[in-house]
């Protein structure tokens, strides 16, 4: 007799226990496949390194659309993973569904190498004082202690007002003997960013800049020519590793060009894909269930008509650095910035 | 959806009078206060759209330690609750699931109310409490460079409502209900794209994380007492990329009546 009283309750709260799954629907729609398809045929026909990196896209999709054909709800982000690792470029990527970024390849090896193979915290040990920082945060700079040289590291060419920002910098120094730029380690960015950084040194436009589709039709492209209220003509070091990456290796690759600039350290990491934000060449492509994926349109050369993307720009001078050697708090890399310069 | 809570009450409702349907004898200590602590296990379930329009579901343990006060005219709860698990899948994609809680609720009498020939004791209060959801769907590998980890915090601002109903000597059933009326929100956005503010206020349309408990209080003596009960909690985004989560428990818990 008790237990039949008690039962209704043990019932009751068996069936209490799937509220979980009467107020979390499961998803309704499953387009996968589409998603796939839709996926291998924007790289096959837009991707501009699959010669330039012996990929074969054909075999590729033999291989993973079974995979994407039996993926079942998020699965398929494993195979959206997977399938666009192979494409071994850092500026690929997906989306969730709520915008936040998946880059498969991205840090590159030799930007995981050198990941922690720099710090602004060492950096600021050569100084016998705070560096300054512009308002947004884009610059950490200073004089080197007793001499009339300057240091600046740019920390990103993204970074909001960077002309402005880079203006005061440069002022700041604009009676140096000598400048030292660290592209280490930092945030890739815009073109424009880039071309005011470079503009700032030229005496005369570079115009020979070559960037091509994936059908290899050269694209018209904007020259870099000289800017701003003065040019700085002193001479320059610009310091480089395996985590300057996109626009940071376009900046020292453009600067090796002037004869007043030396850039040592070791390889950059290796990202010329580019591509804009809306038309023709735009990144980021919606698929058929709404996920995004961005897969860059355009491939931007060295001045010596090479890609940078996979080998990177190499410096002038290599130096090499190691995570080691940052962790004793020495800056290798720096130190034979600073004793090249006068 | 409110057709989706019918049998939900429905359930309730029939435990209740089941339960209630029996003589109160001896009147014990009301409301229970005291130190005590609570373990739960039970199905969760989630649908956190900053990832997917998917559902994870698995298995996700509960456990929360509560000091409790009650000074004549009113008594005040503070506690903290976690949950944790890492085996909450859609498929074979597994993500990893934590929740923390700090809460301070304050209850008032409100009165005594006759509920099927049983004394139901009433209580109302405003509930203050800080909540952080943080959801780790495994859809990239380990070490990529990515953002897909998806979070969100309440700074909630609320009620709670209690209701204990003696029913036979060392028994009593307790019910409960704890509401985010307003609350200061933080969500997971697109970081690169810029889109919205991060943070925003919440209302009980755009945010809220109702929790819903009913369950059996059994008195070892004046000082020691043992509850079972189910444990209900929603939480319901809808401001940013919706996020749902269901939690159902079955808990134990043990005070120690100071």
């Amino acid at each position: 007799m008790t237990a039949i009283r008690w039962l209704p309750i043990i019932m009751s709260t068996a069936l209490l226990c799937s509220c979980n799954q009467l107020l979390v629907d499961e998803a309704a729609s499953d387009q996968n496949l589409a998603d796939f398809d839709e996926t291998w045929n924007i790289v096959n026909s837009r991707y501009p390194y699959l010669e330039w990196k012996q990929i074969d896209w054909d075999s590729i999709r033999t291989v993973y659309r079974p995979r994407a054909e039996q993926a079942l709800g998020d699965e398929f982000y494993k195979v959206l993973y997977d399938l666009l690792y192979e494409l071994k470029d850092g500026h690929v990527y997906y989306q969730t569904e709520g915008g936040g970024q998946v880059y498969p390849y991205f840090p590159t090896p030799r930007a995981l190498r050198d990941r922690k193979a720099f710090s602004p915290y060492v950096v600021r040990k050569y100084f016998d004082k705070e560096l300054r920082v512009t308002k947004e945060g884009g610059f950490e700079y200073e004089f080197l202690p007793g001499r009339n040289i300057g240091y600046v590291w740019i920390s990103s060419f993204e970074s909001e007002n960077f002309n402005l920002r880079f203006a005061e910098v440069l002022e700041y120094f604009r009676d140096t003997e000598g400048l030292i730029i660290d592209d280490r380690n930092g945030s890739g960015g815009s073109l424009q960013s880039n071309m005011y950084a470079v503009g700032r040194f030229l005496s005369s436009p570079i115009d020979t800049i070559q960037v091509y589709d994936a059908d290899g039709q050269r694209l018209d492209w904007p020259s870099y020519g000289p800017v701003g209220p003065f040019r700085y003509t002193a001479q320059v070091v610009v310091i480089i590793n395996g985590g300057a990456y996109s626009a940071r290796e376009n900046f020292a690759d453009k600067m090796k060009s002037l004869p007043n600039v030396t850039v040592i350290g070791d390889t950059t990491g290796g990202g010329s894909a580019g591509q804009n934000s809306s038309g023709y060449y735009a990144g980021k492509h919606v698929l058929p269930s709404g996920k995004i994926i961005n897969i860059p349109k355009f491939d931007i050369r060295r001045l010596d008509g090479l890609p940078w993307e996979d080998i990177g720009v190499p410096p002038d001078i290599r130096v090499l650095q190691t995570a080691a050697d940052i962790k004793r708090g020495q800056d290798k890399q720096l130190e034979y910035a600073i004793e090249l310069l006068p | 959806m409110s057709l989706r809570f019918a049998p939900l009450i429905a359930i309730i409702s029939c435990c209740a009078g089941a339960l209630l349907a029996q003589a109160p004898s001896v009147q014990p200590v009301l409301p229970p206060t005291g130190l005590t602590v609570q373990y739960g296990l039970g199905q969760y379930a989630l649908r956190d759209e900053y990832i997917s329009k998917e559902r994870y579901s698995g298995i996700m343990p509960y456990v929360s330690a509560e000091w409790s006060r009650f000074h004549g005219k009113w008594g005040y709860r503070l506690g903290f609750e976690f949950r944790q698990a890492t085996e909450i899948s859609n498929n074979n994609v597994a993500a990893g699931i934590l929740h923390a809680a700090l809460y301070r609720d304050y209850f008032y009498p409100v009165g005594r109310k006759s509920l099927f020939g049983n004394d139901a004791y009433l209580f109302l209060g405003p509930a203050t409490g800080i909540h952080i959801y943080m959801n780790d769907q495994q859809v990239a590998a380990q070490g990529a460079f990515n953002f897909d980890n998806s979070m969100a915090t309440l700074f909630s601002l609320g009620i709670n409502a209690m209701a204990v109903v003696p029913f036979r000597a060392h028994l009593q059933i307790e019910g409960s209900l704890r509401l985010s009326l307003l609350a200061m929100g933080v969500r997971s956005t697109d970081v690169v794209e810029g889109e919205g503010s991060m943070g925003g206020i919440l209302t009980l349309l755009s945010g809220t994380d109702p929790t819903a408990g009913c369950g059996i209080r059994y008195f070892i003596d004046e000082r020691l007492s043992l509850k079972a009960a189910y444990r209900l909690q929603i939480l319901r985004i809808s401001k940013w990329n919706p996020l749902l989560s269901v939690d159902d428990n079955i808990t134990l818990s043990i005070s120690v009546h100071i």
